[in-house]
């Protein structure tokens, strides 16, 4: 029965050419007819092997010549098979391979077709043999879907006539089809639970995100992530149901789910597409809110309308003609409808797109919104909206990504790079009064400190205070290194402060530089061996690392120190070092010996650093205008905001987290501008090339500085071994460049080069971290 | 293709046009090789920490320049055909079989130490009686620089024969190794203790890698004596012999001053009889 439908279907189709070629092959057998199929898959075959020693071009005519042959006497089988029918059934086999060979040698030519156009040879040119071809591409049409339908239907009558067996696969097959559609109900369900999980999630964040930025974020990550949720879901549930498809007996289903995605991609674009022009049309507010939100959703619905209609509609044609001559004709008419209506849309939109580039920091988007403003702003409204598009996902992933703490590290490196290769215009600029800076150092005193109690590194040394103190633990030492300025003697006071309070008994020693002898080390001594004479005593011991001189015999006073604090039971050891000697110890004297803990300070957060400094600013109590250079926000409010986190992301950096650096480069980067305000521009930069002229004798000088923190002349002589001459020339250098200070006769880095040489110094493999 | 088509196809390639593009192609080649040694000095010098890195990268990018360019110059210009080639690689092989081998057995050596790289540019290393820095290795030839400043040309297959020592494998910092030698009935823990500080406070010393002192008996000059071997890194390869030195005299001079005694030598009298 369905054999007949098939058949007047043929006879009913329009596009029928019947040639009197095609009615002379009717009158032959079945048997002749089949031998004439096999002969043409034989050479179908053929060309199949040859293909590797064939051009593109000679595959690609054998195999429409074979599909032509193929394709021209396909009304022949339906006169045929009116006269042979239900007489004998080697013909209807026949038949089934007519469709079958049809399928494969179109399936053949289109990859032949690919094959050309991925080598950028044109596949159209007007002669005889193209025309021709596009007659039969159109001629062939119905029948392509013809035998997708009979090849169905005979791989089920051949089921059904293998008995059970073969009618249970045919069920299984249906019913898997059937199963397929509940996949995307799944999925849907599945979304839906997650949808409420994250909306629940978005209240509590909500709540909290006054408290936290982090909290403040999430709400926001949530808040976009339910709009595109249901959306991706379905696009996951069609993507299973094609790998599903693909491995079922109907395959060519998957031409169906294609229109689908479609839909949930202009979905997904509308979502976006609002998006985006919420921002641009929040930079530029030309026109009053109600109107641009009017004007965005008119937009993005009548964009996505046309760009998915474009899009079926050549999926349409690509489905009916398969990759041919004649899409291949038709093809770039698709690219120009989306291009032309690309370009109406964002002509509309050219205001707003105008002014947001403008608003950017970045020069290049301020010169195409600068040419907007000529005459021939249509043709550059597209580039110019592509251009927004990018900078507008650039500026959402570093938002988004500055929430984690290794992005906001890869961010500061990249501002550091940045800024150091732009011109420092405020060069010129009258530096920051002596007043503000001794007012900002005055106020930083009750800032310097962020919640230091808080943090697990203060926590880990109160705990082992605290199990020595109730004799839980035999434990009587820690040591707490870090660079200098990073708060070592702030967290002593704090301990110091703390069990005070509590009722221990404490001693504060300041090691004073440079105690290398036993006798030095006698009066510390004596001083905790009174204070612990009754009671447990609580030692903080600050810049331990001036018990030693890095020469021979230089490290025996540090060692006796260490015996001592194996002697005296009832005491524990608070010590402090600067990094570069504790690691320099730890090499020399095995660090671990005694102080089998050790703490390193923290880096502050970029949010610390930024509180500690603005609100020390607040205190002085000057009105602050950031530079330019930092400026690249649209909205004036998140402008300011902006500015001020990329300089502070600057200044994290630049310090390594640590506050008095921080602070350093803070009072570096304010200028003088009319009145009593400041500007915040690049910080100035020191010469550090200078250091480069030095000779190298002078860098092991540096070096050696480095690693003890401070010296004198001497003691810099006795640690590098070189004649006192030429440490005292490089101590004068120091002086002169500014990266050396003096302290009654002992020298150490001024804090503003401290890590600028420390930088240059790793730079040459004399100082290293462990 | 006959002799005479293949003369004739040869005699075109020789056309004015063609061979001065190739010169020109080939003083470019060598210009830009040039360019990538003087960068990576630069950079080099501004990050001396990376300065091995720099020089061990140009070392590959040169070897590809000079092979891929040269033939890519070659086949790009003068596009000379599948049975040119073949005839003329016919001929090649008489001519390099037996006046060039050498040449291109070094060639292909170098290309083999590029990926084997037992030495890079910029380590010290051993080679039969040479001991210095290799500053090149070249598409022939590796240019060696000794202590006394003589630059030393080894042929590239050389080394697929005989042995090389390398000292630092491509690292910046290089083990250096230090022997003192005491009399018998000295302090040695003493002496190891001082020997131990001489070194730990070098100002050439490379703290991050650990510092060895070890004692051992020795029989020199006729004598028995204790050998303290000290073994520790410089930090720059460069300072090799600074830092040997400077161990030297500030070891002797602590030994001498905390007494330390060291071997005097036999007497005339007390040495074995020669036979």
């Amino acid at each position: 029965m369905v054999n007949q439908v098939i058949f007047i279907m043929a006879l009913l189709l329009p596009f029928q050419m019947i040639t009197a070629q095609d009615l002379e092959g009717s009158q032959k057998t079945s048997v002749s007819y089949s031998e004439r199929l096999s002969e043409l898959d034989k050479r179908l075959e053929r060309i199949h092997q040859d293909k590797e020693s064939l051009t593109t071009e000679a595959k690609y005519n054998k195999v429409s010549v074979l599909w032509e042959d193929v394709a021209k006497n396909l009304k022949q089988h339906f006169v045929s098979y009116s006269d042979a029918e239900g007489v004998n059934r080697p013909w209807q086999e026949g038949v089934a391979l007519r469709f079958q060979l049809l399928r494969k040698v179109s399936n053949e030519r289109e990859q032949a077709l690919q094959e050309l156009a991925l080598e950028g040879k044109s596949i159209f040119s007007v002669d005889s043999n193209t025309l021709r071809r596009i007659g039969v591409e159109i001629r062939i049409i119905p029948y392509k879907f013809l035998a997708y339908f009979y090849e169905r239907w005979n791989w089920v009558k051949t089921r059904l006539s293998e008995g059970f067996v073969g009618a249970l696969h045919v069920f299984l097959q249906l019913f898997f089809i059937l199963l397929l559609a509940l996949v995307p109900v799944v999925f849907f369900k599945v979304a839906k639970l997650v949808e409420s999980k994250i909306e629940k999630q978005k209240k509590v964040s909500f709540y909290l995100s006054f408290r936290s930025q982090w909290h403040r974020n999430l709400t926001t990550g949530l808040t976009l992530l339910s709009e595109y949720l249901p959306w991706l879901f379905t696009l996951l549930a069609l993507e299973v149901v094609d790998i599903l498809l693909a491995s079922s007996e109907f395959t060519e289903l998957t031409y169906v789910t294609v229109y689908l995605s479609y839909y949930v991609y202009y979905k997904v674009f509308r979502v976006t597409l609002e998006l985006v022009l919420r921002e641009v049309a929040s930079s530029s507010l030309v026109a009053p809110k109600e109107d641009i939100n009017k004007k965005i959703r008119t937009t993005s619905r009548f964009l996505g309308l046309v760009l998915l209609t474009t899009y079926c509609v050549k999926m349409a044609f690509l489905s009916i003609l398969g990759q041919s001559i004649l899409f291949s004709i038709i093809e770039p008419f698709f690219g120009f409808i989306v291009l032309a209506l690309l370009f109406f849309v964002s002509s509309r939109w050219e205001l707003e797109i105008e002014h947001y580039l403008k608003q950017t920091n970045v020069f290049f988007l301020q010169a195409v919104a600068r040419r907007m403003e000529n005459r021939f702003s249509l043709f550059l409204s597209l580039p110019a909206l592509v251009l927004v598009g990018i900078h507008f996902l650039l500026n959402r992933t570093v938002l988004w990504g500055s929430q984690f703490e290794f992005m906001k590290v890869v961010y500061a490196k990249v501002l550091r790079v940045k800024y150091e290769t732009t011109k420092n215009d405020s060069l010129n600029m009258e530096k920051v009064d002596e007043d503000y800076v001794e007012k900002f150092f005055a106020a930083s005193e009750q800032y310097r400190n962020p919640k230091v109690i808080d943090t697990d590194f203060y926590q880990d040394i109160v705990k082992q205070l605290d199990l020595w103190a109730a004799d839980e633990s035999t434990e009587q030492t820690v040591a707490i290194f870090g660079s200098r300025g990073c708060g070592k003697t702030r967290v002593l006071r704090e301990l110091e402060a703390h069990y005070s309070e509590m009722g221990h008994e404490c001693l504060a020693i300041d090691v004073t530089p440079k105690i290398f002898t036993e006798k030095g080390l006698d009066t510390i001594i004596e001083q905790v061996e009174k204070a612990s004479k009754d009671e447990n005593l609580i030692v903080f011991l600050d810049n331990a690392h001036n018990l030693f001189l890095s020469t021979v015999g230089g490290f025996s006073t540090y060692r006796v120190f260490l015996e001592k604090i194996e002697e005296m039971k009832n005491v524990f050891w608070v010590a402090t070092y600067g990094d570069f000697s504790w690691q320099l110890l730890g090499s020399v004297v095995g660090k671990n010996q005694y102080f089998r803990i050790e703490q390193k300070v923290p880096r502050w957060t970029i949010e610390e650093i930024k509180n500690c400094i603005l609100k020390t600013h607040e205190v002085v109590g000057r009105k602050l205008v950031y530079d330019e250079i930092f400026r690249s926000s649209q909205k004036l409010e998140e402008g300011v905001a902006s500015a001020e986190n990329r300089f502070f992301y600057l200044i994290w950096e630049k310090s390594g987290g640590i506050p008095g650096l921080a602070q350093s480069f803070w009072l570096r980067s304010l200028r003088r501008t009319h009145g009593e305000s400041l500007k915040v521009c690049l910080p100035v930069e020191n010469p550090i090339s200078e250091l480069s002229h030095l000779n190298q004798e002078m860098h092991f000088v540096y070096a050696s500085i480095m690693k003890h923190e401070n010296l004198n002349v001497s003691e810099a002589a006795r640690a590098t071994n070189l004649p006192r001459a030429i440490v005292k020339q490089a101590m004068f250098r120091g002086l002169e460049e500014g990266f050396l200070c003096e302290d009654h006769g002992r020298y150490r880095f001024t804090m503003d080069w401290y890590e600028d040489v420390k930088k240059y110094l790793k730079g040459k493999n004399l100082i290293y971290e462990f | 293709m006959n002799s005479n088509d293949s003369l004739s196809e040869f005699l075109q390639l020789l056309q004015f046009q063609k061979i001065s593009t190739l010169v020109v192609g080939l003083i470019l080649i060598v210009a830009v090789g040039k360019f990538l040694k003087s960068l990576s000095g630069k950079l080099g010098e501004s990050a001396p920490n990376y300065r091995l890195q720099f020089l061990q990268v140009t070392t590959i990018l040169s070897f590809l320049l000079y092979i891929l360019g040269t033939v890519g110059l070659v086949f790009g210009v003068l596009k000379p055909s599948k049975e040119l080639l073949l005839a003329l690689g016919g001929s090649a092989a008489v001519a390099v079989g037996f006046s060039l081998k050498d040449l291109v057995g070094s060639i292909v050596a170098g290309v083999t130490l590029l990926f084997d790289r037992p030495f890079q540019v910029g380590d010290r290393v051993t080679f039969d009686d040479t001991y210095g820095e290799i500053t090149n290795i070249g598409l022939r030839a590796v240019r060696l620089q000794t202590l006394d400043d003589n630059e030393v040309t080894i042929p590239n297959s050389k080394f697929m024969s005989e042995w090389v020592a390398s000292g630092n494998s491509g690292a910046l910092d290089m083990m250096i190794v230090c022997t003192f030698h005491l009399a018998l009935d000295s302090d040695v823990a003493k002496a190891k203790n001082l020997i131990y500080q001489v070194v730990a406070t070098s100002r050439f010393v490379f703290l991050k890698k650990p510092i060895k002192v070890l004692v051992s008996e020795s029989y020199e000059n006729f004598e028995l004596v204790l050998k303290i071997a000290v073994k520790a890194y410089v930090f720059d390869v460069r300072f090799e012999k600074d830092f040997e030195s400077d161990i030297y005299e500030r070891g002797t001079a602590i030994l001498a001053r905390n007494d330390i005694k060291r071997p005097q030598g036999l007497l005339p009298s007390e040495m074995p009889p020669a036979h």
